[in-house]
């Protein structure tokens, strides 16, 4: 654009937010002194629609060719203006944002000077900015309508249901050799008491039914390769040694087979044969060989009606194309070994409150019959320890709440009394979270209806006696004594963790963090289901501890959220992507080493670097890096940022050596 | 002392008795375990060849010269692997291997490897052993050969041969005769070909080549092949 800059300064009161700090009038006044201003304004709410038209209107009066909305973070309402702009008929990169209100009101709301004066310099830099601007092009990319959902629980299933019932094709990566995930070893859901069994089912058998679905269990992402609307994914199938063509799911070979071990499914309570399936009803229902504890006695093989076995059976990969991923991972469980006082691992009648579960449960180790592992006697007093592992600042615990722990204790010893009314349970407990629909209720319950005691504060230490009973030892904070009580069984509340692998897992997809070792989402508030990551969702525990109840409704808003970029059929990718000057670049790679995006590549003939500008998020550090000053970023080129240098230290005449 | 490992299901115990060892894999519905008699073995580690799960560990003998059948004592440092199918038991010589289902000791024909035929039946000839007096089945033939010339008379496998095929060979006491050393002989009349001597010799000078097992009956070739492979990879 060769005509001269013409800039309108448009000041946001933001209600009372920015106006009830800073003296939007004057600094609209002052602001008319800028340099290519020829417009300032100030209205009660820019967002609004009355407050779009402003801009609008002095956009298609020519009055004005630049816009810089001063108000709050672009975070908020970049997009909004853009738009604006885009229907008034200009480039809708000719537009900068100015936060006053995060930067300058907020912060400062009792010093209005200071606040005063921030804000102006920030409007001075945008108005630096924006006359440097150059107009850009959004770029189109197609997508491919299918999406790849990794994990195969509760959240996974639900996730590929809604998108297959939408008509995109899912390929459901599950790495055990059966879907349902935790919630399949549970044995009751609070606060309904549903059979956990009985609601999974269902879901189950309708993933495996549904033909958009392409089930992969026994599989893991190895890479992902490509970017939003074009991954590439290549899958690692491990060897079932039976093949899932054929098994008919019979179970002839797990009847006669010669080997006991342990059963995952069951936390290894149970045995299980070498071929096995997880448990009665999983999906698919065809068997596996667990080749470490196989003898390669050849019965099963020789046995199986349809000839499926083969010991000989090899890993093998496979890669699909797919335009989104959710992805659906799901927790691990603490492990309490690790806190030395509560006797995990030591004592024989310390559990924690998963294999609690499986006790529970009518098809576990003691067909749902609770016994204590030392004597296989039913406990007849029950001490429940909450937050073992959550809300710990210790070197070993998490900070966060692991949400569930209040709920599932109280679920567990409400089902044990139902069996045991005369059995005595202790819950041991710093707050009592029952936050959700109906939970307050079931916690009201089991204490008045069930005379299950709550007693507040945490336990110090737990010693077993020769009857290999517990004896633990705390405070009841609210009656300011110390306790000391015997238990049949201690049972530990432990926290939901993130997975092991997480590290490996963000690594290959390119998702961030949180500080919980949880997987980041782009907004706290208003993106929780998005990743940093375009075109990569989240669903369930995989970004922060869930109930089933938050878990599936964040796995159908993923769906929704991945449906809706692929519903199009492409989609449009902000240009700010950096670009290498052949002329300039000397081929040294520094840029390729400091890329998070893999969006750089070395051309060997033409001994460049070139990017990709779909894969570059345009984070800069290649700019910074490029020891030739070779790598120019759109809307972030060093013009435009020394002009808003010099904007900021007005007193400086001028930036030597172009700012470096 | 019993060692106790609880951290996770399935619970394992270690219970160190005075002439053998118990390991005890314990569900909640079954309980599983191994014995390990220290006196009746002869470390021929054929328990640890013949594991099809590879569980069974042979101690490592390195940076020892000289060795003693203490020192070949076989363990299990990882139970909750071992698929209890009975090879090892089956196969060991000296019976020094038993297990339970329980708290019952299971009898070697009740072993579902013996009973559905996947093993064949050992034909096997009983030969006394002096020391740790206890009758030990011969069942493989094969060959010794001892490389002399790698051979530095530390007498290690004069210690560990269960049928005393070396011996040790006092110098003669001729005039004008170099070597005043002691020297180990081997006559393999009693040989068993277990391989307890290969596994003691710390020159590699010992070497044992199986080249079959005396058996009958039906078995199962798949398992039984690979085992006789692993069984002559001394």
């Amino acid at each position: 654009m060769k005509d001269k800059p013409k800039v309108g300064v448009y000041i946001c009161h933001c209600g009372i937010n920015i106006a009830g700090v800073i003296n939007v009038d004057k600094l609209a006044k002052e602001a008319q002194d800028f340099d290519n201003v020829v417009k300032t304004c100030s209205y009660k709410f820019m967002c609004s629609e009355n407050g779009q038209k402003l801009i609008q209107k002095d956009i298609k009066d020519e009055l004005v060719n630049r816009v810089v909305v001063a108000a709050c973070s672009p975070r908020m309402h970049e997009n909004t203006f853009r738009l604006t702009c885009k229907e008034a008929g200009l480039n809708q990169f000719l537009f900068e944002q100015a936060n006053i209100r995060e930067h300058a009101s907020w912060v400062n709301m009792n010093d209005s000077e200071g606040a005063y004066g921030i804000g102006r310099d920030h409007i001075r830099m945008a108005v630096g900015k924006v006359s440097k601007l150059k107009p850009l092009e959004l770029t189109k990319v197609p997508v491919e309508p299918s999406c790849l959902v990794v994990g195969g629980g509760i959240a996974g299933m639900n996730s590929a249901l809604s998108l297959a019932k939408e008509g995109y094709q899912v390929y459901l990566v599950e790495k055990e050799p059966s879907i349902g995930g935790h919630m399949a070893q549970l044995d009751k859901t609070f606060p309904t008491m549903d059979c956990s069994a009985c609601i999974l089912t269902p879901k189950t058998a309708e993933v495996a039914r549904n033909e958009n679905i392409h089930l992969l269990p026994y599989s893991e992402v190895e890479s992902v390769d490509g970017y939003v609307g074009n991954f590439e994914i290549t899958i690692h199938h491990k060897p079932h040694y039976i093949d899932q063509d054929k098994c008919t799911g019979c179970g002839a070979c797990a009847q006669d087979c010669i080997v006991e071990c342990g059963n995952e499914f069951d936390l290894g309570m149970k045995s299980r044969k070498a071929t096995y399936i997880p448990f009665p009803q999983a999906v698919p229902n065809k068997y596996t060989i667990d080749m470490k504890h196989c003898i390669k006695c050849g019965i099963c093989q020789e046995i199986c009606p349809v000839g499926a076995v083969n010991y000989e059976d090899k890993t093998s990969y496979s890669k699909i194309k797919v335009g989104t991923i959710i992805l659906a991972t799901g927790y691990d469980i603490f492990d309490p070994s690790v806190i030395t006082q509560y006797g995990y691992g030591k004592y024989e009648n310390v559990i924690t409150a998963f294999q609690m579960e499986r006790l529970l449960s009518s098809v576990g180790p003691t067909n749902g019959k609770v016994k204590r592992p030392s004597d296989k006697k039913d406990p007849k007093t029950i001490i429940f320890l909450q937050c073992v592992g959550s809300r710990d600042f210790n070197e070993h615990g998490h900070k966060y709440c692991s949400r569930v722990c209040c709920m599932y204790a109280t679920k567990q010893a409400r089902q044990y009394k139902e069996k045991h009314p005369e059995a005595r349970i202790y819950i041991f407990y710093i707050d009592i979270r029952a936050f959700g629909k109906g939970y307050e209720e079931f916690y009201n319950r089991a204490g008045l209806d069930y005379g299950i005691t709550y007693v507040r504060g945490k336990i110090a230490e737990v010693y077993e006696d020769e009857d290999k009973n517990i004896i633990v030892r705390g405070e009841d904070t609210l009656l300011q004594r110390q306790i000391e009580l015997k238990a049949d069984l201690f049972v530990l509340s432990v926290a939901l963790e993130p997975r092991a692998d997480m590290n490996q897992l963000t690594r290959m997809f390119n998702v961030q963090k949180s500080e919980d070792g949880f997987i980041m989402e782009a907004h706290p508030k208003l993106g929780p289901i998005e990743t940093l990551t375009e075109g990569i969702f989240i669903a369930g525990s995989v970004q922060s501890p869930k109930d089933i109840p938050d878990t599936v409704a964040q796995a159908k808003a993923a769906a929704s959220s991945a449906a809706g970029l692929m519903a199009s059929g492409e989609i449009e990718i902000e240009p700010y992507y950096s670009t290498v000057l052949d002329f300039k670049c000397s081929g040294c790679k520094s840029c390729l080493s400091v890329c998070a995006f893999n969006a750089i590549t070395y051309n060997e003939t033409g001994r460049i670097a070139e990017i990709n500008k779909i894969l570059c998020k345009g984070c800069g550090t290649c700019v910074s890096a490029c020891p030739s000053l070779a790598i120019v970023q759109n809307h972030f080129d060093t013009n435009q940022l020394n002009a808003m240098i010099l904007q900021a230290i007005p007193n400086k005449s001028k930036i030597e050596n172009g700012g470096y | 002392m019993e060692d106790i490992d609880i951290t996770m299901f399935p619970r394992v115990k270690r219970i160190p008795h005075e002439r053998f060892d118990e390991l005890i894999v314990k569900f909640y519905d079954l309980e599983q375990s191994i014995e390990f008699d220290r006196c009746k073995c002869i470390g021929c580690g054929i328990c640890s060849r013949a594991c099809p799960n590879q569980v069974i560990y042979m101690p490592s003998t390195e940076g020892k010269i000289r060795i003693n059948r203490e020192d070949l004592i076989p363990s299990i440092p990882n139970p909750r692997d071992c698929s209890f199918c009975g090879t090892c038991s089956y196969l060991c010589p000296t019976s020094a291997i038993w297990l339970k289902k329980d708290g019952k000791y299971i009898k070697r024909k009740e072993f579902k490897i013996v009973n559905k035929n996947i093993v064949p039946i050992l034909d096997y000839e009983l030969i006394e052993l002096e020391n740790p007096n206890v009758e030990a089945k011969a069942f493989l033939s094969g060959n010794v050969e001892v490389d002399w010339k790698k051979c530095i008379s530390c007498m290690s496998c004069v210690n560990v041969c269960p049928t005393s095929c070396f011996t040790k060979q006092l110098p003669k006491n001729e005039e004008g005769s170099k070597n005043k050393k002691s020297k180990p002989s081997f006559n393999g009349k009693n040989c068993m070909k277990c391989g307890s001597c290969v596994n003691a010799c710390s020159q590699g000078a010992i070497e044992l080549i199986i080249d079959g097992i005396n058996q009958s009956g039906k078995f199962k070739e798949i398992f039984w092949n690979s085992l006789i492979t692993r069984l002559k990879s001394i």
